[in-house]
């Protein structure tokens, strides 16, 4: 780091710099992406990993729309065809539907720490309310992306989504129409066109109001979250489902984890307008009116109770609907209705006994908490950061290259063995492998030569510490 | 020229609020104007300058206009098929006949049938013809022994599932019926001599949401079970997905 790269005269260096200088005339001018030099916590740049994985989500979409055909006749047969005869695409399929399930997780992850963390103050409420709604858009993807494989499951969530609009006051037929047209087989290109074109161009534009101007891009990392995502591909391979026949009605089916909650809400049986489509809503207007009322000059949770309270609360009431929403009692003597039905009362007074717990049990004990701390100082420590000797790191290194190759190889050979979900954990492997790789190469520094000539009384390693500390 | 009048207009504003911003006009005057200094544009009175925006406004709406009714692009209906007296075809390829057909089952089939698979598959135009359990009637030889529901049910548009033989209480009555009509995403349950919600949170919508779209049967003189064309309204074969009208 000490030495200042000279001006080079390597022609690919300078065609480079070349580039980046005439970059400053476009909008990039405005974004400075920023390539970390040492480990910093992901929570922090959670955003740019949702970024990401939308990217890959991006390429692997664009990939298989070349074998896919939105009608009611052909697209189960197309995703069963690219899942199970087209070369790789049992592999590209389960990267998208993974990343589909990643890229949601972690949107919900880059909420809450912003939320914690007070990151909507500093005149950031425009880039809150961007988030905001491209959230709930990313979660509108997924359920459009899901809905193409028109298996059973997709055919009763499409039923639902379309009947939901419809059930909208006032304008829902209308609206029913405009959005989703008539028929089963007009849902499906529209869900279609609407899934690989209209709302990634709605997502492109937000972001272009969401994004700061100042990005972290962690490659480590980076590379580590998309190598979990073939790795959960590998041990979860996505599933085809039950292929729709209009001679033969669904069974039971439960829509993705990230719908579960709203399924819970519909599943007690009230108006199905106000369960599906105002109770959840309720959620992001909390969210929405945050900013605007949390006008402290307060940053992190610790200092703002009460917020930091309704934040736990929220998370709470998400993980309660959501894991409800799953379960479904299992004896299937029982008339569906019994199995299926939600008693309202017990689930919506232990929905608000455990807020009202949850919030009372946090606010308090944060109050009480700061009121002991009054007056303390508060020591911020940081974990030392371990640094490899020459030695350590030049084996780990070469380690973890014959691994990758190790991983290379056996990828191969399941891939010809058929044993797709296998090629997919091992590929996953190779890059989490890679990804450490790449921070023991970026955490290594160099051993500093000992100043001879310094005064007697410092100690030799004094410079190194220094040096680490910093 | 739009150039100079740019430079020009900031001026007279200055010197307009000249008593509230104080240093404004000293620091101009100390400096002088690299731009010859031009006749200003005189002022227009504001009732002009008014007139103006609005006819601006106006012809901005007007050419956005003629755009409103292109939401029609949207929301064209879907081909429907003849309405007319069909036979049910069956999926062995022959159609249901009141003699063959056994009491207590139920089979799906499109209406109006077209021929088209991309429209009989379609599940808005799938019914299920159930011939009821003995219990219920079904032993008669006639049409008062078949019904013919709608596929979508009235709560959240799932595709409900006739289970022969399954014993449902009705709520109303107390009777045990015999043969269910079930709906597998919120546990709808329809009764199936009438297609009323008895359970299930469709049966706790209002009517006529409450009741499931029928189609009129009759059987004809080689004892083939025919349907008649429908009225999709409210209070006579019901609206598919939204409900019907049942005469208590």
């Amino acid at each position: 780091m000490a030495e200042k790269s000279k001006p080079s005269s390597n022609l690919i260096v300078k065609l480079l710099l070349w580039i980046i200088d005439r970059l400053e005339r476009t909008i990039f001018l405005g974004i400075k992406i920023t390539l970390p030099r040492k480990f910093l916590s992901p929570l922090g740049f959670l955003g740019m990993l949702t970024f990401v994985v939308f990217v890959i989500l991006g390429v692997t979409g664009a990939v298989l729309m070349l074998y896919y055909e939105p009608s009611t006749a052909n697209a189960f047969d197309d995703v069963e065809n690219i899942q199970e005869n087209i070369p790789y695409g049992f592999l590209i399929r389960n990267i998208h539907y993974h990343g589909s399930n990643a890229m949601v997780f972690l949107a919900v992850a880059h909420l809450y720490y912003q939320y914690f963390s007070g990151r909507y103050k500093i005149r950031n409420e425009i880039i809150w309310v961007t988030g905001l709604i491209l959230g709930v858009i990313t979660v509108l993807e997924a359920f459009t992306g899901y809905d193409l494989l028109y298996n059973d499951r997709a055919e009763l969530a499409v039923s639902i989504g379309v009947s939901l609009t419809n059930a909208s006051p006032v304008i829902g037929p209308v609206l029913q129409q405009f959005i989703w047209g008539s028929g089963f087989s007009e849902f499906i290109i529209r869900l279609y066109a609407l899934h690989v074109f209209v709302i990634p161009l709605m997502m492109t534009v937000l972001m272009l109001f969401h994004f700061p101007r100042f990005l972290v891009l962690d490659i480590p990392i980076s590379t580590a979250v998309v190598g979990a995502i073939l790795v959960v591909g590998g041990l979860m391979p996505a599933e085809l489902g039950v292929k729709f026949d209009p001679n033969f009605p669904p069974g039971i089916t439960v829509p993705e984890w990230y719908l579960t909650g709203l399924y819970a809400f519909i599943r007690t049986g009230y108006d199905k307008f106000f369960t599906g489509g105002v109770l959840p809503l309720l959620l992001i207007l909390m969210f929405l009116v945050v900013p605007f009322i949390d006008r402290g000059r307060k940053f992190t949770w610790k200092d703002r109770p009460f917020f930091t309270a309704i934040g736990l609360t929220s998370i709470a009431q998400i993980l309660i609907t959501t894991v409800w929403g799953f379960y479904i009692d299992p004896d299937s003597s029982k008339p569906t209705v019994l199995r299926l039905f939600i008693e309202p009362v017990s689930f919506y007074t232990l929905l608000i006994l455990s807020s009202a717990a949850m919030f009372v049990g946090t606010y308090s004990y944060m109050r009480a908490k700061a009121a002991l701390n009054v007056g303390k100082k508060r020591v911020i420590t940081r974990p030392k950061p371990i640094t490899l000797s020459t030695r350590w790191t030049t084996i780990s290194v070469v380690l973890l290259v014959i691994f990758e190759v190790y991983l290379n190889i056996t990828a191969y050979m399941s891939y010809n063995a058929k044993l797709w979900n296998l090629t997919l954990f091992e590929i996953g492997a190779a890059f989490m492998v890679f990804a450490v790789l790449f921070h023991i190469v970026r955490a290594y520094q160099p051993p500093m030569t000992p100043i001879t000539t310094a005064v007697p009384a410092k100690p030799p390693g004094a410079p190194a510490v220094r040096a680490a500390e910093k | 020229m739009s150039q100079s009048e740019k430079k020009n207009e900031p001026k007279p504003t200055a010197s307009s609020t000249a008593p509230t911003v104080a240093p404004k006009p000293a620091a101009s005057a100390a400096r002088p104007s690299p731009v010859p200094k031009q006749p200003l544009p005189r002022a227009q009175p504001a009732g002009r300058r008014n007139f103006l925006k609005f006819m601006g406004a106006l012809g901005g709406i007007l050419g956005i206009t003629p755009f409103i009714p292109f939401g029609a692009f949207f929301t064209a209906s879907a081909t429907t098929g003849k309405q007319e007296a069909q036979k049910i075809l069956l999926p062995d390829g022959s159609f249901a006949n009141v003699k063959t057909f056994p009491p207590d089952s139920a089979v799906i089939f499109p209406y109006p049938r077209t021929g088209d698979e991309r429209f009989d598959s379609e599940p808005f135009r799938r019914f299920m013809l159930i011939r009821l359990a003995p219990q219920e009637g079904g032993g008669q030889n006639d049409a008062s022994a078949f019904r013919a529901y709608s596929m979508v049910c009235v709560h959240l548009w799932c595709l409900w599932d006739y289970k022969p033989g399954r014993q449902v209480q009705d709520p109303k009555t107390g009777r045990t019926i015999v043969g269910n009509m079930e709906c597998p995403c919120h546990g709808s349950n329809y009764r199936v001599t009438d297609g009323v919600a008895i359970y299930g949170p469709a049966s706790l919508q209002t009517p006529p949401n409450n009741a499931q779209p029928m189609l009129d049967l009759a059987i004809d003189s080689e004892g083939f079970v025919v349907v008649n064309p429908p009225t999709y309204t409210v209070d006579r074969n019901g609206i598919i997905g939204y409900g019907r009208k049942v005469q208590a």
